[in-house]
Formats: C-alpha cells, sequence, structure tokens
C-alpha cells in the first residue's frame, strides 16, 4: 500500500530488511547489523524495571493461569472507553489503560498520551503506534516465551482434560543460523501433489512379492504413516531386533526422494526372525504375513514387560490403528438368553461364493433389504454381501449343542457375529485359498468392493433392526462414526501352486497407484475397483478423540 | 459491548441459542486471527518463504505417467544387480536369492530341516551350535510363542522321529493358521 511504501522509503535498513525477510536476496549482512522484526521505538520502554513490569501484565492480563486469574482477567480487562470486553481489547504498556483495537479506543489513548506501544490480549503480540505495526523484539519475545511456558505448565498441571501434560507443542521457528543456511541452501524437498516422496519401489528377494504388498500397504496407512515421521516410537530394546525401529527406518527410506528401489532383507530377516513359524521360503500368503508382522511389531511397540503383564489393554500405536473388537452372540434357543463374548481382532476372513461352504442364503429368510445402496440381484457378489453373511445369525445343528447358563442343560442355538469397536483401519481378508483336507484351490470369484463403505449395517448395535427384518440403512448422514474409505488393495494373480501378489494404493486422497514389486506406476480408480481383491484395506474417514 | 455477570436459568431456547452462536463467532474470529498473526509473525522474521519449493526439485520428483516407465521415468526391470549383506552370516548376496539364502542360514522351513536332518544323520561331526539351531527349530516350528525357552539335546533316534512328527504337523498347520486371532 501506499503508506507502506512510504514508510519504507524513511527507513532503508527496514527496507532492506523487510525484502531479505521475502526472501529476495538482499545482502545477508543486513540481517546480522538489525533484527528487522523488531523496531527502535521500544527503547522509551526497555528502562529500570521493564522486564518484571512486563511479566506482569502477560501473567494478569493475557496468559491467565488459573481459574482465579481468569476470572480477574475477565472482570477487569474492558475497554476504558467503551466498556468492551472483546473487539481485540489491547492494554496500554506505559500506563493502565485498556482500549479496544477496533474501535480504535487504543489508538486515541497512545496519541494523547504519547504512549506508543500497546499488548494484545488475546496473543500478547506488541503493536508500536510508530510503526503501526506488530513488532517482534527478541528481549520481549524472550519475557513472551517464558511467560507463555509456565501458563502451559500450570494449565495442563491442574486441567482434569489433560493431566501430566507438561508443555505445549509448540512450532519450529529458525534460529538465525538456520535462517541462513535455509537462504543459502534453496533446494526442498517438498511433498505436493504430483510428488514422488512417499513412493518407493521394493525389490523381490525371491518371492517376497506377499511382503512387498504389505509393506507397500503399511507404509500407505495415513496414520501409521504420522506416527513414524513424527519419530513417536522410543525403542526401548536393548539389542538391534527391534521390528518398530525397522519399520521406522522404512519410512525414512520412502520418504528420502530416492528413485531407485529399496530393498527390505533387513525387514526380512527381523520378520523371520521374531515369527518364526512363517518357516519355509516356497510361497507365502500375504494374509499371513500382515498379521505375523503386526504381531511382532505390537510384541516390539511396548517392550519393557507392560505388554506381558496386561495384554488386553496395550495402547500402542498398533492397537491403537487395527484392533477393533468381535462381539460373539450365542443365543440359547429355549430360553433365548444370550451369552455374549467380544474378542479383539486386526482382520476379518470372510467366505466367498464357489468355496466348499454355501454362500447364499446369506440368512434364513433372507429380507431384500438394502445395504450400502445396493441390494443384491444376479450379479457380482459385493464386499457388504460378505459382511452380511459374516454377520448373519447361523443356527448352530443339534451336533453343536451349547451349555446354556439359564436351562442348566445343553440346548440348540443360533450364533451372530457383529462388530462392537471398529478399528481405525479395517482390513478384509477374502479367503481365495481353500485348503480343506481333500482340495487345496484358489477361488477366483469377482467380489466387487467399493470406494467407500459404512459399517453401520453390520454394528452390534444395529442388531436390533436387522433381526426384525425391516433394516433399512438409514440416510443418516451425520452418523459419520463407522464410514470408511479404502486405501490398499493386495491382489494375487495365477494360481495356488504358483501366483504374484501385487497391490494398489492410494496417495493424496484421489491418486491411486500400483506396486508391483520395484516397479511403481500410476492406476486409476476403474483399474482399483475392477481388481480381484484379496485383502482390502479401509481407513476411517473421521477420526474422534476418546 | 459491556459484560454482565448473568443466570442462565429462565432464559429460553432462542435466548440461549444465540447466546451460544455468540461464543461460538468469537471462537472463530479469535482462531482466524491466531492465524493472521501466525502468518504475520512468519513474514516479518523472515522464515514464511522457506518452504517454498525450487522449480528444479519440483521437476525432480515429480510423477510420471507414461508407458513403459514408472512414476520415476525409470524404465522397467533394470534393476537386476543389487546385493546385500546378509545380517545373519554377514555374506554379500545377490538381493533376488536372498530369501532362499536366507532360509537356509536361519535354518528354518521344511527344505532346510529335511537337509539338516540329513547331514546329521549321516555324519557326526556337525558343528554343535549348527544342531543346536536345527533342535530349536524341530520344536519351535509348530509353537506361536517365541520365546528364549532352552531346549534340552536330543538323542538321534529322536531326531528322527521328530522330523516325521514335524512333516506331518505341517501338512495341518496351514488351514489352521488362517484362522488364528493375534495372541
Amino acid at each position: 500500500s501506499n503508506r507502506s511504501a512510504a514508510r519504507m522509503k524513511d527507513r532503508p535498513l527496514l527496507r532492506k530488511g523487510f525484502y531479505a525477510a521475502a526472501g529476495r536476496g538482499a545482502p545477508l549482512d543486513v540481517l546480522s547489523v538489525m533484527s528487522p522484526a523488531g523496531c527502535s521505538h521500544v527503547s522509551g520502554f526497555k528502562v529500570d524495571n521493564w522486564k518484571q513490569n512486563l511479566r506482569v501484565i502477560y501473567q494478569c492480563f493475557v496468559w491467565s493461569g488459573t481459574a482465579e486469574t481468569r476470572r480477574r482477567k475477565a472482570k477487569s480487562c474492558i475497554c476504558h472507553m467503551c466498556g468492551a470486553h472483546l473487539s481485540r481489547l489491547h492494554s496500554c504498556l506505559y500506563c493502565v489503560y485498556f482500549g479496544c483495537f477496533t474501535k480504535k479506543h487504543i489508538h486515541e489513548h497512545a496519541k494523547n498520551k504519547r504512549h506508543n506501544l500497546a499488548i494484545d490480549l488475546l496473543y500478547g503480540g506488541i503493536y508500536c503506534f510508530v510503526c503501526q505495526d506488530y513488532i517482534y523484539d527478541k528481549d520481549m519475545e524472550q519475557i513472551a516465551k517464558e511467560e507463555q511456558r509456565k501458563f502451559f505448565f500450570f494449565f495442563f498441571l491442574f486441567s482434569p482434560l489433560s493431566p501430566g501434560v507438561g508443555e505445549k507443542y509448540s512450532t519450529w521457528e529458525p534460529t538465525k543460523r538456520e535462517l541462513e543456511l535455509l537462504r543459502h541452501n534453496p533446494k526442498r524437498r517438498k511433498i505436493t501433489t504430483n510428488c514422488t516422496i512417499g513412493l518407493r519401489g521394493l525389490i523381490n528377494l525371491g518371492n517376497t512379492c506377499f511382503m512387498n504388498c504389505i509393506v507397500q500397504a503399511l507404509t500407505h496407512t495415513p496414520l501409521l504413516r504420522d506416527f513414524f515421521l513424527s519419530d513417536r516410537h522410543k525403542c526401548e530394546m536393548q539389542s538391534n531386533s527391534c521390528l518398530v525401529c525397522e519399520m521406522s527406518q522404512l519410512f525414512q527410506e520412502f520418504y528420502s526422494g530416492h528413485r531407485y528401489p529399496h530393498i527390505p532383507f533387513r525387514l526380512l530377516h527381523l520378520v523371520w526372525t521374531h515369527a518364526r513359524h512363517l518357516a519355509g521360503y516356497e510361497q507365502q500368503d500375504a494374509h499371513e504375513f500382515l498379521i505375523a508382522a503386526l504381531d511382532v511389531l505390537h510384541r516390539h511397540c511396548d517392550d519393557n514387560g507392560k505388554k506381558a503383564n496386561n495384554p488386553n489393554h496395550c495402547n500402542c500405536i498398533i492397537d491403537q490403528i487395527f484392533t477393533g473388537g468381535l462381539q460373539s452372540d450365542v443365543t440359547c434357543q429355549v430360553c433365548h438368553g444370550v451369552s455374549t463374548t467380544i474378542d479383539p481382532f486386526w482382520d476379518i476372513s470372510l467366505d466367498l461364493p464357489g468355496s466348499s461352504t454355501p454362500f447364499w442364503p446369506l440368512s434364513p429368510g433372507s429380507d431384500g433389504s438394502v445395504v450400502n445402496g445396493e441390494s443384491h440381484q444376479s450379479g457380482s457378489t459385493t464386499l457388504t454381501d460378505c459382511l452380511r453373511r459374516f454377520t448373519r445369525p447361523e443356527h448352530l445343528g443339534s451336533s453343536a449343542k451349547i451349555k446354556c447358563g439359564g436351562c442348566h442343560s445343553y440346548q440348540e442355538s443360533t450364533k451372530q457375529l457383529t462388530m462392537k469397536k471398529l478399528p481405525i483401519v479395517a482390513c478384509f481378508h477374502l479367503k481365495r485359498f481353500e485348503h480343506s483336507a481333500k482340495l487345496r484351490r484358489k477361488i477366483t470369484t469377482y467380489v466387487s468392493f467399493p470406494l467407500e463403505l459404512d459399517m453401520t449395517p453390520f454394528m452390534a448395535s444395529s442388531k436390533e433392526s436387522r433381526m426384525n427384518g425391516q433394516y433399512q440403512q438409514p440416510l443418516d448422514t451425520l452418523n459419520n462414526d463407522n464410514k470408511y474409505s479404502l486405501f490398499a488393495v493386495v491382489n494375487h494373480q495365477g494360481t495356488l501352486e504358483s501366483g504374484h501378489y501385487t497391490s494398489f494404493i492410494r496417495q493424496h486422497k484421489d491418486q491411486w497407484f500400483k506396486c508391483d514389486d520395484a516397479i511403481i506406476t500410476k492406476a486409476s480408480i476403474k483399474d482399483v475397483l475392477d481388481s480381484e481383491g484379496y485383502l482390502l484395506f479401509y481407513h476411517k474417514q473421521f477420526l474422534e478423540y476418546e | 459491548m459491556k459484560m454482565e455477570e448473568m443466570s442462565l436459568l429462565g432464559l429460553d431456547n432462542t435466548k440461549l441459542e444465540s447466546i451460544a452462536h455468540e461464543i461460538y463467532s468469537d471462537l472463530v474470529e479469535d482462531a482466524c486471527l491466531g492465524l493472521c498473526f501466525e502468518v504475520h509473525r512468519a513474514v516479518k522474521q523472515g522464515y514464511f518463504f522457506l518452504d517454498e519449493t525450487d522449480i528444479e526439485s519440483m521437476k525432480d520428483f515429480e510423477i510420471v505417467d507414461q508407458p513403459g516407465v514408472d512414476i520415476f521415468g525409470e524404465v522397467y526391470n533394470q534393476w537386476k544387480n543389487k546385493e546385500c549383506v546378509c545380517p545373519n552370516c554377514s555374506r554379500s548376496i545377490a538381493a533376488s536369492r536372498f530369501a532362499p539364502h536366507l532360509e537356509k542360514c536361519l535354518g528354518m522351513g521344511r527344505n532346510s530341516s529335511r537337509i539338516a536332518n540329513r547331514r546329521i544323520a549321516s555324519s557326526n561331526n556337525v558343528n554343535k551350535s549348527e544342531s543346536d539351531q536345527e533342535d530349536n527349530d524341530d520344536l519351535n516350528d509348530n509353537d506361536w510363542s517365541y520365546g528364549s525357552e532352552k531346549r534340552a539335546k536330543k538323542r538321534k533316534s529322536d531326531k528322527v522321529f521328530l522330523f516325521s512328527l514335524k512333516c506331518f504337523l505341517e501338512s495341518l498347520w496351514q488351514p489352521v493358521v488362517s484362522g488364528l486371532y493375534p495372541t
């Protein structure tokens, strides 16, 4: 604006500094001469006991840590002119005067009294009326930082909401030296939407495509990625064989910007060392590998004995992301008493049509209800069909009577599985490999799966309405708790004896990529949804605090 | 607008709603102001433009979407001669043959057990540590909990019996594994 141009003209050093600040390559020695962020008008304030005065102002009127000081702030901080309590209230730094900024009452005071500095009571910024801008003086900033730290310490110490959190997360600010270095070195590695960073090929170590696909799925699980990239794993294992550390290293490799494929030999070594039941090098199952890997990661996440003592109360990142609760209700046919158990799960294995166990009908007297926008007509089986079958009430025959607590005798019963607690990442395993005593074969029935999935009909809470047979998918778009988005698909091509695993993963919300060991190529959503599907990974769309 | 203490009792819903809305608007405005201050400070302190990507880097990391090449612009199947160092025996192994090497190196799996047992049966000069490892494998193969339990050394005849038992158990193992929950 014209006004700023006029100001800049009168202050050549400030102008040079500003341009330097704006990154336009002004001589660097300007930065060492004077901080362009501060101003010379604070010198009138920085006399006598100014530091203590400033501290008091911060403690009483800006960052009020206790309920008492907050009340005092609310009562006493009102504009001396109009009585306003909001409107960007400022306090004069030279005397006890509060004035609102929006109606320029503090400006009037500054002009009348020639008090040229004021502090914003909301965020603690210092305003200079001569510069007509907020300024950042190094010494005053130092005091502000200390007072703010004290405030957050006390606030969280006494807060029932976040016990034990002693310090607020502060954003990174470069030091002078760092600024210098960053200006000297303008090359940046930034993740934008059309960027390969985060994608990497994986060398096949000899039929290890099953492992490569699982690695691609895990490295593209958003929450897991965020956990490792923010360096949240603090290793407590003595030896060098922590799988979580190796996982962390894997993320570093994926985000390194390297274009040549990564060789995951250390990962293979660690997984085989810690999960020896995966014996053998012959073609292995990607699903088996996933469960084994999650198990080892879960065990290594907190290795100081906590796990052993309390396996049900683990709060490691693996449990937080992958563990759901499966409810099993067994209803006695005589007394209708229900016995309920809830078991943890990391994946849901679904039977498919074409296997030796019959798929249709989904339940006796199957309803024609509409679920997830599809009703079963002749045509391909859907993932929803599989889930409906999985959660159907199943009559356990007379050869499988259970001991009923109510009847005190063995009775026939029905059993039903439903979801009690949904995991953040839901993995569906389509049981394509049949290993019955007589035959081993692969079921290639096409199962269509959606990009977005609502798990509400399969929840334990939806059981009532389903049993009445009148269950209709509610058009309740406000309840987003159970909505999931597809983010990875693992596919198997070939036969049981010899086949090849590839995967599709989602990056940058709507870009999909095909991962075929070392070869990563762009894929369309159609490619993904048309694929056969073996392991399907869905991520919750909305995350809430517990 | 002057602030005064007032009781919420006796206020009808519309009044309560408008108060709630007012508080909400104030909070949103304060949050926006906070963001403005952050940007202002970043510009003045000189670090706002720091993360602007240079053109060269952007081109470097751009995704390539063309037939015959991957997203890095590289031709398929050129990664033939990669090597890695085995963490177990420290030998340099071709990457594409690392898995079968590791299987033998760790003494895992059907093939290596069979070979190892044949070796034990045919000669008595086997390295002590090697046979210990195979013992552990024989017994640990069907054990979910990988632990550091020590196993007593078995006699030769027991080894042969264990080997047959292991083969039988392994043939049953496959369907059981996929249905289990994590421990």
